[in-house]
This record gives C-alpha cells, structure tokens and sequence, in this order.
C-alpha cells in the first residue's frame, strides 16, 4: 500500500520515481514536469487563486473592455472627491400592509401550490411567498419525481421573472424591428387572416414543441378542425427522435419505452445519457442508485451491486459514473453494440443475425480500439444477469450518426434476446405515448412552406430558427409563409422573423396539465397573476374561435361560445370532468366533481393504475436497419452534444443554468471542443487554445477543452450555445455549433473535421482547478471487491483519510439537544447539479459572470468537485458535492478578528453577516475552501422583476462580507418553530436542506446526529463513513461515503492474486 | 526673616561644586549636622547620593505593584465574565476560557493600571504640583552640581500667638530636634565643604 502513497507536494518533485496523484484534476497532473514546475508550486500553495497583481495585469491586457489601471485609480481620485460633496440620502423603501389581507396569505408563512412544469412533466410543488413563488421543488406524490427535480426545473422560477421576457403583444415586421400591439388590435388583424385562410384553402399549420398535456393536445386539434387542411406538427428533442424510430421499425409502435432502471442487475447504455439528461433521468437516476448502487456494509461479504457498462463518444454524467467505460468514436457505439449482441447471441445459444456477423469481436477491437475480452465481459455480464435483469438503453445526440437507428435496433435486438422486453424496458404500460412528430414531418411541414402551400403558421413555444439545424433550411421556408403568429415568451431569433409576437403565460401563470406516459397524470395551476401583459395560448385559441366564429370541434366550440366567455381554466375543467369525472367517483374519490377537482389540484396528481406491461415482439426485420461494417473515417469526428445545464439552449437566458458548472467539465458560461490529452499534445494545443473547426465548408472558431477520456480522434462540442435573441444574459454566449449538422440526415456525430490552431487564446471559465488542494487525500474510492474484504478500506493512496482520533487540547464543547450533521454519499452522487440550483435558490445566492468565475470568484455555497484516478485515456470520475463542513473545530473561526463566524449551540457553523468586515482570513484559513467572498454587490444584477425570486427568510447579502453555506438554517427554523407549535421534537428526516430535498438518489441526508437512531447518524457509523481531512482535527460535520466501483478489471487483477473469482 | 511683604523670602543657602566627587564629599560633611533639610542638585543621577544624603527607598513602586495587580484582575474578570458567562461563544471548538486569547489584555490593563497609578503616585509623594514659593536658581536645575541647605520655615509672632500651648511645644520639640539654621554658617559651612561659589537663594512663587 505505502508505495504508491502520495500525500503531498514533496513527494513528487523529483521526477525519478515519480508517482502521479492517484486523484487528479487535469491530465498535466500525470506528468512529473508538471510537479516539478516552479510555477506550480507556487500555484497550488497560494492563498487565493487569483492574486491581486495578476486581475491587475489581466485587466490592463483587457484593451477593448473595462478600464485601464490607471484610468480607474484617476476616476476614484475623483470620485472620492466628488463623493465629498454629494450627499444623497438613501432611498425610502415602505413597507405597506394589506389594507384587506387576502384569506390564504398569512405574512411570513409559505404557501405551497402543487403544479406542473410542461418542459419536463415534473411534478413541482412552487413555494409561494406573499403571492410570489420563489422556489420550485418536486411534488413528491408525482411519481416521477418523488420530491426530487433537476437543475433545469430549479432554474424556472427565474425564467418567470426574466426581465427579456416579452412583455405585451407585439407586431413583427419581419425581421424589420417591432413595434408594441394592443391584444384588440392583434385579434382583430389575425382573426381576420385566419378568417379567410379557414374560409379558403384552410391550410394553417402549427408548430410546437412536444406536448404532453391531453387537454391543450385536444384543444389545438379541435381549434385546427376549423380548417380544411390544418396540422399540428410537434417538434421532438433531437437526442431522442431515433429511439421511437427504432421503437417503430422493431416494435411498431411510436413510443419511447419507460425504464425500470431499479430492477436492472447490469445496464448497458450505448450513448445515452440517462442519468444526464435523457428521459426522466432523475426518475432514472433515483431508480438506478437505489436499485442496486448502495452495498451493504452490514454484511459486505455478500454485498451486491448492479453494474453500469456505458459506450460513448463524450463523456457524460452516465459516462462518468460508469462501471466500465468505453470511449470510442461516434460510430464506435454501434459497433461495439453489434459486437455485444452478437457475442449474447452466441452465448445465449440463438442464432447470429446475419448483419451482425461483420461485427466480429476481432474487427470491432482493432476499429475501436476497445479490448475484446472487455467486450466479452460485457455480454457475459449481461447474460449472467438473467433473463429481465439488465437494461440497453441507446440515444443520445453524442451518439446519433446517420446509422442512428440501426443503434436503436441493436439496443432493442439485445432487449428482446435478454427477456428485459415488458419486464425492464416497458413499452406499453408505462410507456412515453407523446413523443412528438417524426423528422419526415418536420421535413414536409417545410417542404410545404417552401412550395407556398402554407397559409398560416403559429409558432407555440418553438423557436425553428435557432433550434433546428440551419442546413434544414427553416429560415428561407418561413419566409415564404403569408401569416406567422409567434406565441411564446420572448421576441427570440424566430419570432424576429414573423408577423406578430403574442406573448403566452409562463408556466407558473397558467393552468394546464400532464399525461406524459402511462399511469402520470398531473395538473398545473398557477401560482400567481401575469405578471406582463401575457395571454395563455390555450386562452388565444378559444378568443379567435369566438371572435372569428371558426368552426372548431367539441369541447372547443362549446366553451368558446358559451355565453360567459368560456376560458382555458374552463376548458381544462370540463375536459377533466370528462375524462377523470366519473372515473374518480368510483375510485372512492368524492362522488362530486368539484371535490375531485379541489383534491386533484390540491395533490397535483391524480393517481390513475398503468397498464400492466407486456414483452412485445421484437420483429427481425427491422435488423436490416443495422448498417454493415464501414471503416471509420480518418482524422478527427465531431460529437455534438446537449449539456444537463443548457440542453437544447431555449433557456440560455437563465444565468443560473449559464454559470451551473458541467458535472464533467465544471465549465461554466460558454461552450468549447473537447478533446483527448493525447491528441491536444500531438497538436500541440493547450486548454484555452483557440482552434478553427472546419467541416465541408462551414468554420468556426472556439475555445479548446482538454478533456481525459475521449477517443484519440473525437472532438466534443455542446449545443444550445450562440444564441443571438434570447435576451441580455444569453445573447453571444458561446457559438452555434448545428451549423455542422447536415439537414437531410440529421447526423449530431460522426462529422469529420479538420482543426487547425489559430495561435489565439480565450480563457474559459473552468472551476474545478480553483480549489486546488497541495494534494491532500481528500476522496475515498474502492473497488467492490476491496469493500468485500474490508469496507473500511481506503483507497492505498489515502492512509490519512480515516484518522478517527486525534489528539486534542482541550475539551469538546457540548451540545444539548439538537446538533445537526449530513452524510453524503459518494455512491448514490451522479453529480447532476440539482443541488447547486436548489441551493442557489434557497439561499439568494448571486451570479457574478464569466469574468468573476475566471478569477474563482463564484458564489455557489454547494460546489461538485470532479476528480479523475486512473489514465487519462479512460478514467475514472468521482464526484464529491462540496460544501461548508460545520466543523465542530472550525478553522476559519479561530482567525476571524471581529468573531462574524461563531458556532451556535446546536453545532452550525454560523456566519454573521453585519459583524463581517471581509478580511477574508477565514476564506484563507478555511481547509475546504467552501467560503464565499462578496467581492461586489452582486445583488445588483437581479434587476427588476427578477428582484421577485429572491427568498425573503435570507438576507441578500452586500459587498465586503464573506457567506457559506448555513445548513439551511432558515429551514432548519421554519421546522423547529412548526414542531414546538404542535408540542413535539423534529421527526427524523422531516426537516431537509434544500440541497438534500431535490437529490433523486437521496445522496444527501441531514439531521441530528445526537440522536443515535436518525438515518443521519446510522450513516455517520457505516463502515464507509470517512470525514474530509480529517487529520487536520477540524471534525467536519459531515461524512463521506466512499464511493464503491463494481470494476471487474481490478476484480480480476485481486482474484488473480487471491486465487481466481469472477464476478458478472 | 522680617514679616514685610516686599522683602524676598530666604529659601536657603546653596553652595556649588565643580564635580560630582566634591560634592558627594560635601554630602557627607553636612549630613552629620543635623540640618532639618538639604538637597543635592545635579545635572544627572549620581549614583549612591541618595544613601549618602540619607534619603529612604520610594513608596511609588509598591503603588505600581497594586495597581498592577488590580489592572490584571479586572482583565481577568471582564474578558471571563463576558466569554464564559455572559454571553458565551463557542469559537472553533476552542473551551470558552480560552486563556492564550486572554493575554494580550492580561498585559495591556496591567501595564494600562500599574502606569497610570505610578504617575498619579508620583505627582501625589511630591506634593506635585506644588504652588508654594520655593527656592529658585537658574544654575541650580541647569548645568551645577549643587548642595542647598533649606531654611526651615518659622512661624511668625502672629502665628505663635494663636497657637495653644501644646502646639507650641511641639514645634519647639521639633526645632530642638535639628540644628538650628543660621545664613552665614550655613555659608561657611558650605565653603568649607568645598563649595566654589556659595550664595543665598530666595524663595519665589510659581509666577513672580
């Protein structure tokens, strides 16, 4: 064990018997020059990251931007002196009473609304303050979520108070500017047009993205049948269009099956990034943690875990916490897909379909550079499984070539051949029925816009322009159409280009609901008035069919005209009425509707059974799908992606989701390529490079990444970025990279690309290196097989980590009553992000910029530290969620000279924001470096509206004072004061911090730790619990729980020494 | 020693010497004659004049101690009575009689008592600021080394008049007890103890 310790800089600055950190950051780490650099020295052992001298010289090389040095000094000379004279009193804020207190609104107290988020169809409880929401957590009676949402979900609430919303009607003239409308006005124009255009050819199209809601689904339908030829044609997420192709082509049906991720002994994923952002992939994520993740550490002998193959071009959240981990070329997934069906095949005894046969294990290694046994491992696991006990799940944009559906057919091949089909891959119980229009129809929808034959096209929260790739020529085709009604919630690149802008509600203003899949229902609500002058789109059907006297169908015609002026929420009623009326009545639920109605919108669900699920046949032909074997193409292959922050990029006005930091990269706020360490070095590229990236014709030019774990030949790009009209945060962040994306084919990888250095350097705003330890051993990671023998092992490198006692001067303080702790376990983390959002908005936490995160001035409290152990061609990925430890002997305490940082007595390392004078000596002197300096008022870039997010249980905080992480201590009050009116103790797990609220695996688990029988504190005693660096006698608050790996490399590699085990 | 205003009071009779020795031999010519008061005047501390003039050891030094002592208690007391009892704050796991911290103050009201007790103590053993006429020469504080011999303050008729007869035994007693104070003696005496230059002083008050 000792030989290959490391614990510090000392050790490694002899390049003869070199040992590179067994947890690394960045593959420089690996090299000995690195270490033995004067510069990193230095580096690694300064205070702060950045030095004072060093943002002064930044800043006086920054010619186009800011001010110069001494521009600035002159301007404060004057300044100071002018201050001297101007004497402005501070502004007269007043707080008002309700002159009539609306009945549910009592000061202070929360409101929570049940409710939907449409984009996602989660179940959202909105946290409602004084008639404002300002947070959004799970329901956790939805199914789906179960209390848990993710970073994206979080991130609405501030897109509710965007201050580039659109604000009221507006006519477009083209392209030509804008100019503000009344909603009489719009009416009357467009009901007129589409007044002739129904009396005519009817041929009015709408364009949306997908819908999962029946009744706005019904209402567009029945809105359209007022038109000879109208069509609604919705836009499906590109990551997942192939997966109901190849559900079409194997099964005949168009659906995207439902996973159960919780009954899979072994999963395989070819590209899809199911704990990322494929599907439900908190649904998915949950489920695959507590499936199967979390050994047992009361009997580890027999401790089972479920395995995770991943194959990919990118590495991706699934990627990184995958079991075993294939990185190839694009093209590379399907092959080794083939190669695994049919080495199943062969082991389950059935016969090898012919298309499979070039696959051959031999010619797959040699083209993918992957191992055959490993390959061979893979199928083994996946038999030795069982019949029904794996997953193949296939997708993903980083994986979708032109053979894209050939891929999805092998997943669904191997599916079928391994009895997961209608056990584990459910493909018509709880099935994803809406999966939005296939590309065929996106693709006649612009032919026919092309060719004149569209009347009239309304948008609905579609944005073409930006969202399909250029080369489909959307643009051109819109131009030729005679009316385009844009509905959605900005004038954004597509709506520039139409006739009019009709605002619609944000989500949280409107009612709606939701059946995305079998057995999901669930209703939204609005939590508050419109806050512009905004119109529901569902509201805007039922004006036009009134006023326009359209012939609309069913429940449409009828609450359009009735004689009150029916309304969307009238709709979306009777259309429940008719639909869940009479089924609720003999669920037992109350026999009246109204009741029913109240109950639903109180629950946010209803609970309506599934249908049971059954194996479909898989139909063999559909393996003709599978491409033959083709050489890969030589030199380097794009691999486009969608980021969990940013995705498709319709929300990149969010500067939450801007500044989130990637699970994998921890870049924030622009996007780059991605490649390989090894290829970067045979470039001779270096991180922050920029390079042109050309590919038949189209270049661009883009920051590089450098990125362990990618194919030698693949480069990575995120889409979602280069937006030019989403508003001021989102607009020229990052470039546009579907440029590269050929219409016809829709291929998002497998593009062949030429780079080339452009000699020029941008600095991308990266966070994993700003908390640079001198490579202390701070995270735990063990095979499943070292947790066999021992589950308190740590890992050889990390002799210190589990120092259990040290010596200490004085006495321990004690803490009566409550004393609140946290585990966090490393095996149940997918570093998705959730909580960082959660926390942020929780806890008023600011966004500073691109420029402030350059120099590690972000704000996050809760941060997802990446570290890589293995080699930089394939490695390993730990993710260790960060935040302030509540150290029972707090460093940063003892150096505060005007003690704003105390603990108080139930253990919480508090800080007290009007005695803080901003030395910063606790930031210094903290060890996890999880303290946040307020270097300006950041507060001021929530302008206007947005001032409405804010929490008002958390003080904004000012410049010049030092945050952190409180535990949630507003929760933690909120709890106490609801247990003592009821005359009791706090239940175990009734009170959560926001961040452990919204993780789907429950990673997180906070409560007291005095009480022996908490979840808290039977955690803090499992055989894996290791504090961070501990030899430092702080006594964090919080454990760790070491991540455990089921690899059976090292498996094997024990079993070969201990005398032969194989596990599969 | 008439009673007229007008004429100067005699304060005593100074003699100067050229060097320190001379006067120290001077010193111990006049200490035995039993004078009620002298003094020496030198320009720097000569040490050994005081035992030699016979002067006691200070009391200023025992008003440092105590006061010194009492500024390290009050420290004590606040900085306790504020951390551990009135308002206690657990500052990173440290006990809240964290002494180390303590120190600094320890020593600065010690130091802040003890100082300023020795300048008051100081000002108060000398009968500082003292308003009565006493004697004045211009070389006496300046550059000499100077031996004065004081006339002792006699009461006037008036006074002896008002005085009952108890006290008037007493201040007898107390003449009785010295030698008694003649001008030209006292100059003859200095002379001959080696004074270079000997001279009258007179008794002025601080603004004349």
């Amino acid at each position: 064990m000792s030989e290959n310790h490391n614990s510090g800089l000392e050790n490694v600055t002899s390049t003869a018997g070199f040992t590179p950190p067994r947890h690394w950051i960045g593959s420089e780490e690996l090299n000995a020059s690195y270490w033995s650099d004067p510069a990193t020295k230095e580096k690694r052992a300064q205070e702060f990251y950045d030095k004072p001298l060093e943002t002064i010289e930044l800043i006086e090389k920054l010619d186009t931007k800011g001010i110069k040095r001494r521009d600035f000094l002159t301007l404060m000379g004057a300044s100071m002196a002018m201050a001297s004279f101007a004497c402005a009193r501070r502004p007269v804020h007043k707080i008002i009473p309700y002159v009539v207190k609306p009945e549910e609104i009592t000061g202070g107290i929360a409101n929570y609304y049940a409710t939907t988020c449409p984009e996602t169809v989660y179940g959202l409880l909105a946290k409602v303050r004084e008639g404002r929401p300002i947070k959004l957590e799970g329901n956790p009676e939805h199914a789906m979520s179960r209390g848990a949402i993710s970073a994206r979900t979080h991130a609405h609430i501030l897109d509710l108070y965007d201050m580039d919303r659109a604000k009221e009607p507006m006519k477009v003239s083209r392209g030509r500017g804008s100019k503000p409308i009344t909603w009489v006005d719009a009416d009357l124009e467009l009901v007129a047009k589409l007044k002739a255009v129904a009396s005519g050819s009817g041929r009015v199209r709408i364009l949306s993205n997908r819908l999962l809601g029946d009744s706005t689904l019904k209402l567009t339908n029945e809105f359209l049948a007022a038109f000879a030829a109208g069509q609604h044609v919705q836009l499906d997420d590109f990551g997942s269009t192939d997966l109901v192709e190849g559900q079409i082509e194997s099964y005949g049906t168009a659906v995207a099956p439902h996973y159960h991720f919780a009954k899979a002994d072994v999963v395989l994923s070819l590209g899809a990034d199911f704990l990322g952002n494929f599907g439900s992939s908190e649904e998915y994520s949950a489920d695959w943690v507590k499936g199967g993740r979390i050994p047992d550490a009361k009997n580890p002998a027999a401790a089972r875990m479920s395995k995770l193959f991943t194959v990919e071009s990118m590495m991706s959240v699934t990627g990184a916490n995958a079991d075993v981990r294939f990185p190839v070329r694009p093209d590379g997934v399907l092959k080794i897909g083939a190669a695994i069906a049919a080495e199943v095949a062969r082991k389950k005894g059935v016969s090898v379909p012919a298309q499979f046969s070039a696959y051959t294990l031999a010619a797959v290694s040699a083209d993918t550079g992957i191992e055959a046994e490993k390959i061979t491992e893979a199928a083994h696991a996946l038999v030795g499984a069982g019949a029904g006990k794996s997953i193949i799940v296939a997708g993903g944009l980083s994986s979708k070539t032109e053979d894209a559906i050939g891929l999805q057919v092998i997943a669904n091949y191997l599916n079928s051949t391994l009895g997961n089909e209608g056990v584990t891959v459910d493909g018509n119980g709880q099935a994803w029925t809406k999966v939005g229009d296939r590309p065929e129809k996106l693709a006649k929808l612009i032919s026919d816009m092309n060719s004149g034959s569209v009347d009239a096209l309304i948008l609905l929260d579609a944005n073409p322009v930006y969202s399909l790739p250029p080369s489909m020529g959307f643009t051109a085709a819109m131009a030729k159409v005679p009316t385009v009604v844009s509905i959605g919630d900005r004038e954004d690149e597509t709506a520039k280009l139409a006739d009019f802008v009709l605002p619609n509600h944000h989500f949280l203003e409107n009612w709606g609901d939701a059946q995305p899949r079998g057995g999901i229902v669930s209703l939204q609500q609005p939590t508050l008035a419109p806050i512009h002058s905004t119109r529901a789109y569902q509201d805007t059907l039922l004006t036009w069919i009134k006023q326009g006297a359209l012939k609309a169908k069913g429940l449409a015609a009828t609450v359009a005209n009735s004689e009150k002026d029916g309304t969307w929420h009238d709709y979306l009623k009777a259309n429940w009425k008719e639909t869940y009326g009479k089924g609720a009545a003999s669920q037992g639920k109350s026999a009246s509707f109204e009741a029913f109605w109240e109950d639903s919108l109180r629950e946010g669900v209803i609970k309506v059974p599934a249908k049971a699920t059954s194996a479909r046949s898989f139909k063999v032909p559909s393996l003709a799908k599978v491409p033959p074997f083709k050489a890969p193409a030589s030199g380097f292959v794009l691999a486009l992606y969608a980021k969990t922050s940013m995705a498709d990029g319709n929300r990149a006005n969010n500067p939450w989701l801007q500044e989130l930091p990637d699970p994998v990269t921890t870049a924030t706020w622009d996007n780059y390529l991605n490649m390989s360490p090894k290829a970067a070095e045979k470039m001779g590229l270096r991180q922050d490079d920029v390079v042109t990236i050309t590919s038949s014709g189209t270049v661009i030019d883009i920051p590089l990444n450098i990125q362990p774990g990618l194919h030698e030949n693949v480069v990575a790009m995120a889409i979602g970025y280069g937006r030019e009209a989403v508003g001021h945060v989102g607009d020229g962040v990052g470039r546009d990279v579907k440029v590269f994306v050929n219409g016809s084919t829709l291929a998002f990888a497998g593009i062949p690309v030429v780079i080339a250095n452009t000699g020029r350097r941008y600095q991308l705003a990266v966070t994993q290196w700003h908390n640079a330890t001198e490579n202390r051993p701070i995270v735990n990671d063990i095979t499943l097989a070292e947790f066999r023998a021992d589950p308190k092992t740590s890992s050889e490198t990390d002799p210190e980590i589990r120092l259990k006692e040290v010596p200490s001067m004085w006495p321990k303080h004690e803490y009566p009553g409550y004393r609140w702790g946290m585990t966090i376990d490393l095996n149940a983390c997918t570093g998705c992000g959730s909580c960082i959002i959660a926390c942020q908005s929780e806890n008023n936490t600011p966004v500073v910029g691109r420029d402030n995160v350059r120099r590690s001035r972000e704000m996050h409290w809760m941060r997802i530290d990446r570290y890589y152990s293995g080699p930089a061609e394939n490695p390993d990925v730990v993710f260790q969620p960060m935040l302030c430890q509540h150290c029972e002997n707090a460093p940063c305490e003892t150096v505060c000279p005007v003690l704003a940082t105390v603990h108080d007595n139930e253990g919480l390392n508090s800080q007290i924001y009007n005695r803080c004078v901003g030395t910063r000596y606790c930031q210094n002197n903290c060890p996890y470096k999880v303290r946040r300096f307020n270097f300006f008022d950041h507060w001021k870039s929530y302008e206007g509206s947005m001032n409405l997010a804010w929490n008002p249980d958390v003080t904004v905080r000012t410049r010049g004072i030092m945050e952190k992480c409180t535990f949630c201590v507003q929760r933690i009050r909120d709890s106490k004061d609801k247990a003592k009116d009821e005359g009791r103790k706090l239940r175990d797990l009734e009170l959560k911090t926001a961040c452990q609220q919204t993780c789907p695996t429950d990673a997180i688990i906070f409560g007291d730790i005095n009480d022996p029988k908490t979840e808290v504190s039977l955690l803090r005693n499992d055989n894996r619990a290791f504090r961070v660096l501990e030899v430092l006698n702080t006594v964090p608050s919080i454990s760790y729980l070491s991540k455990v790996r089921n690899k059976p490399g090292e498996e094997k590699e024990k079993a070969g020494k201990e005398g032969g085990e194989h596990h599969g | 020693m008439g009673n007229t205003p007008k004429q100067p009071e005699l304060a005593g009779v100074v003699g100067f010497f050229d060097n320190p020795s001379a006067l120290i031999e001077a010193t111990k010519k006049i200490r035995p004659l039993n004078y009620e008061s002298f003094d020496c005047f030198t320009p720097y501390p000569i040490h050994g004049l005081d035992k030699i003039q016979g002067l006691k050891p200070s009391r200023l030094p025992w008003v440092t101690m105590t006061a010194g002592l009492t500024g390290l208690m009050c420290a004590v007391l606040l900085q306790g009575w504020t951390s551990v009892i009135s308002w206690p704050l657990n500052v990173g796991g440290k006990p809240f009689w964290s002494w180390p911290a303590f120190v600094p103050i320890f020593f600065e009201l010690t130091v802040l008592f003890a100082g300023l007790a020795t300048v008051a103590g100081m000002f108060i053993f000398n009968g500082l600021p003292n308003t009565k006429k006493r004697a004045f020469d211009n070389n006496i504080t300046r550059d000499r080394f100077a031996l004065m011999i004081d006339a002792p303050t006699l009461k006037t008729a008036d006074e002896l008049e008002e005085m009952d007869d108890g006290e008037i035994a007493k201040y007898k007693a107390r003449l009785a007890k010295f030698k008694a104070f003649d001008e030209a003696e006292a100059k003859t005496i200095l002379a001959s103890a080696g004074a270079k230059d000997v001279k009258s002083v007179e008794a002025r008050g601080w603004f004349e």
